[in-house]
């Protein structure tokens, strides 16, 4: 059985910077297992609050709103960098890309801050009860997710900053606002379950 | 045997082509680092899927000697060969092992392995990330079996129900030793299937489209998928656990308003989808074998894609029935009853489709069809029984006895290691340019199925007298001695059979009969190219236009123009397969290694102090920046 030549990729494109790239597709499959995880965890929050006399538990009072409310407000702003350092990736704008990711990582660490209001704000402890258990384990899922998309974007701007980026290292910038997108979206819900509906 | 049933003549042997220099190229780009160094650092799919193949029936020999030493125990009443404690211990790790080390990865493995080639790709999306997934596995396995020769084996059983293993009720480090190879196996589990889900998607020949990508693959696909979706529950269920053992949290401390039950169904969301995970595979090989076998497409193809599709969506509903002991409301139970006797309808229907395949053509009897009439055989008893659990009244009369444990072997043995062994005997040609002895596979065969049936037929019956699972031992008025004499004598002739295909494989590896690229006369892609392959799959990447492109093709219409020099991958579009673009992946490298090395000194030492996560995490910050500082180089 021989073969014969059909079909000459040598015209196709050695790198592309959008949704048809392997890497773009890692990166929703990774997004998937992260939702899935929260909604587990939500899964387990709607659960024990069906089970228990009082939710929150007595003497404890639903959570306080400043801080948490204050740091959403944050992190839907913090969605226009995102949405610029993307754009800039797109472009294979160097200069573009670089300040953005420093803004990017500001408002990052600047959300990471106020986070600890977020936990203070539970009036709980981890170990206090299973409100505290679970309540902490949604806020902690998340921030370890926005650690990681720190250090992203820290890695990529140290490579923008001291070598020199090839197209792919363009579709990382881009991949980093991608996966900001995701942690505002993520957030969202996951504020209302945690801050609001102990009010309702 | 005689020399043409095993392998065609040269002029039909499959050719992709490439000159000299193509391939000279090909080799150099693609070359593995050699030397022991070497062999840490590869990042090639065949090389890590056989790892998992080669570890995962190391493991396989493990659970198995567990389960020897529980039979021997259980031979005669009131035998004195395990004390309680052993015993608690040795079930756990058999079930433990057998599941998350042995059944599973083997599956992984296989999917590694032969995925890319089906469809027709150089190497998986992210060599270096499915690098990381193995040296999980591995280390994952050598923590649980350090702790357990340590005398520090968990013990409350391979779902380690809450209160028992809560901290209260098992002090000490054993369970903590199950919590965290949870996360070692399913962080592998997840990077295998990120891996092949997007090879499927996006590696496939050019011409692929949805309705031509062999059934294996699609069974792989399926099966990754549930594992997307059914993994997280469980990392959730041991990371409560481990923080209720650790930090004190109180997810299933009823006094502090947890519960028990969130452990069950959170356990059990991810372990009625574990059973198809490790099934899935298994009908893909099944259709694999049946259609080389009879040499004719197996019947049915949309019939048989549309009824894997459908089990992937109804494992997820059935966890329940895991559960009926535990007073759930009457509504709840009568649904989840009618959803579990659902599931017989796309089995049915895959096994009608198979009956088809078979019916009027001349299928040769080589010992992988034997397997896997074997495995219908089992599998039409094994689904009896579940049927029957999935009623109410009759669950809670059997309710941990043997029957269930019975009725749990029917199905992963019957329904995973017969199509795998088949799977096996079928595929170790390509994987190694050798066939396995085919006398001794017959004897392999043989053993294997009367030994089955003799050790866990009569588990039914002894779970209809009322033995219970988990008990060390009975009283000799009980009157199961016999009966369970008998399950013993079983298990030694599995041993045997077990022994027996290692001799084949070990001496075939040696001396077996020489194979070509295509001995069977089978259809699909893997079939194209060396036995073994070079690390690059395909001197040139096939195109292909039809489900059986090497039966329908006189001449293998190839691609031309992808880089040779430098290790490029075709990207193709997700749903009709054509051409997108080109793509560099990276090579080999040690630093998965490392990183996992890092990640797992974190994991390990949190059982004994939480402060080592956040410090592994640490540590693990300087090897992905190597990582991603080196992922462009050659
Ligand atoms: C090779 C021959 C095997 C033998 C003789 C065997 C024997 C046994 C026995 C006697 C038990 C019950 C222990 C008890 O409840 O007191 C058991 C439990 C179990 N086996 Fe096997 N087994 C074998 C293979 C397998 C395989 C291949 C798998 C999975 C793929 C498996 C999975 C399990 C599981 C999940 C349990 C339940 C463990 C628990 O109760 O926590 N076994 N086995
Ligand atoms: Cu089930």
């Amino acid at each position: 059985m021989s073969s014969r030549a059909a079909i000459d990729v040598s015209d196709l494109p050695t790198a592309v910077l959008d949704s048809r790239s392997l890497v773009w597709w890692g990166t929703v499959v990774m997004t998937v297992i992260e939702t899935t995880v929260f909604a587990i965890t939500v899964g387990a929050y709607f659960y024990l609050r069906m089970i228990a006399h009082e939710w929150p538990p007595p003497r404890i009072g639903a959570p306080a709103l400043t801080a948490a409310t204050a740091n959403l407000v944050l992190l839907i702003v913090s969605v226009l960098p995102a949405l610029a350092l993307d754009r800039a990736g797109r472009r294979r704008d160097i200069s573009a890309v670089r300040l953005w990711l420093f803004v990017n990582l500001a408002f990052g660490t600047a959300f990471l801050g106020l986070r600890v209001f977020e936990f203070k704000a539970l009036h709980c402890w981890w170990n206090s009860n299973a409100y505290g258990s679970v309540t902490w384990t949604i806020l902690g899922l998340h921030t370890s997710n926005l650690l990681t998309s720190l250090l992203e974007t820290a890695f990529v701007l140290a490579w923008f900053l001291f070598e020199k980026p090839d197209e792919h290292h363009f579709l990382d910038a881009r991949l980093d606002g991608v996966f900001w997108y995701f942690i505002v979206i993520t957030w969202i819900p996951l504020y209302l379950v945690v801050f609001i509906v102990p009010r309702l | 045997m005689s020399s043409t049933a095993r392998s065609l003549p040269v002029e039909q042997e499959p050719d992709l082509g490439g000159t000299e220099k193509e391939r000279s190229e090909l080799d150099r780009a693609w070359r593995e680092r050699s030397g022991f160094l070497g062999l840490l650092a590869s990042a090639d799919h065949k090389t890590i899927g056989k790892r998992y193949i080669v570890t995962a029936f190391g493991f396989f020999v493990l659970g198995g000697l567990e389960a020897l030493a529980m039979r021997l125990q259980l031979a005669r009443p009131e035998n004195r060969f395990l004390n309680p404690d052993l015993y608690d211990q040795i079930f756990t790790m058999h079930g433990t092992t057998m599941m998350f080390f042995f059944a599973v990865p083997v599956m992984l493995g296989i999917g590694l392995y032969f995925v890319p080639l089906m469809v027709g790709t150089r190497n998986v999306p992210f060599p270096r990330l499915n690098a990381v997934g193995y040296w999980f596995y591995l280390i994952g396995g050598v923590y649980l079996y350090s702790s357990f020769f340590a005398n520090g084996g968990p013990d409350a059983g391979w779902f380690d129900y809450v209160p028992l293993a809560g901290s209260e009720f098992s002090s000490g480090h054993r369970v903590d030793a199950w919590v965290q190879i949870i996360n070692f196996t399913e962080v592998s589990a997840l990077i295998v299937a990120s891996s092949l889900i997007v090879t499927v998607f996006k590696q496939r020949a050019p011409g692929m489209s949805l309705n031509r990508i062999p059934l294996f693959v699609w069974s792989i696909l399926v099966t990754m998928i549930m594992v997307i979706f059914a993994m997280p529950a469980v990392i959730f269920a041991a990371g409560s656990l481990n923080s209720d053992r650790t930090i004190g949290t109180h997810f299933f401390n009823a006094a502090e308003g947890g519960d028990a039950l969130l452990w069950q169904h959170s356990f059990w969301f991810f372990g009625h989808p574990e059973v198809y995970i490790i099934f899935l595979p298994a009908l893909g090989m099944v259709a694999t074998i049946l259609s080389a076998s009879c040499r004719r497409e197996v019947f049915g193809y949309t019939a048989i894609v549309l009824s894997l599709v459908s089990t992937g969506f109804l494992g997820f509903g059935l966890w329940v029935h895991h559960m009926f002991a535990t007073g759930l409301p009457q509504m709840g139970q009568s649904f989840f009853t009618a959803a579990s006797l659902m599931i017989a309808i796309p089995t049915g229907v895959q096994l009608f489709c198979w009956i088809a395949t078979i019916w009027g053509s001349r299928p040769r009897l080589e010992p992988h069809l034997l397997f896997v009439l074997g495995f219908f055989f089992i599998f039409v008893i094994g689904g009896l029984t579940g049927l029957m659990l999935a009623s109410v009244p009759l669950d809670l009369q059997v309710h941990d006895t043997f029957f269930v444990v019975g009725h749990l072997h029917y199905v992963l043995i019957g329904g995973a290691v017969f199509p795998l062994l088949g799977a096996l005997y079928y595929w170790f040609p390509k994987m190694t340019g050798r066939f396995l002895g085919r006398r001794l596979a017959f004897f392999t065969f043989g053993f294997l199925f009367l030994g089955f049936n003799l050790t866990f037929f009569p588990m039914h019956e002894l779970g209809f007298m009322g033995m219970p699972r988990r008990v060390y031992t009975y009283l000799p008025e009980k009157g199961w001695g016999p009966l369970n004499l008998l399950s013993t004598i079983g298990a030694g002739l599995i041993a045997v059979a077990i022994l027996l295909f290692f001799v084949n494989v070990v001496r075939s590896l040696r001396r077996g009969a020489r194979a070509g690229m295509n001995p069977w006369g089978a259809e699909t892609l893997e079939w194209a190219t060396e036995s073994p392959p070079p690390v690059y799959n395909f001197g040139r990447l096939p195109v292909v236009s039809s489900r059986s492109p090497l039966w329908e093709e006189k001449e293998l219409p190839v691609v031309t123009g992808l880089r040779t020099d430098r290790r490029e991958l075709l990207v193709t579009h997700a749903l009709d397969g054509t051409p997108s673009h080109r793509e560099e992946v990276p090579g080999p490298s040690a630093l998965p290694l490392i990183i996992s090395i890092t990640m797992s000194i974190g994991l390990i030492g949190s059982v004994f102090a939480v402060l080592w996560l956040p410090a592994g995490a640490l540590a693990s910050i300087p090897p992905a920046l190597a990582w991603y500082w080196t992922e462009d180089e050659p």
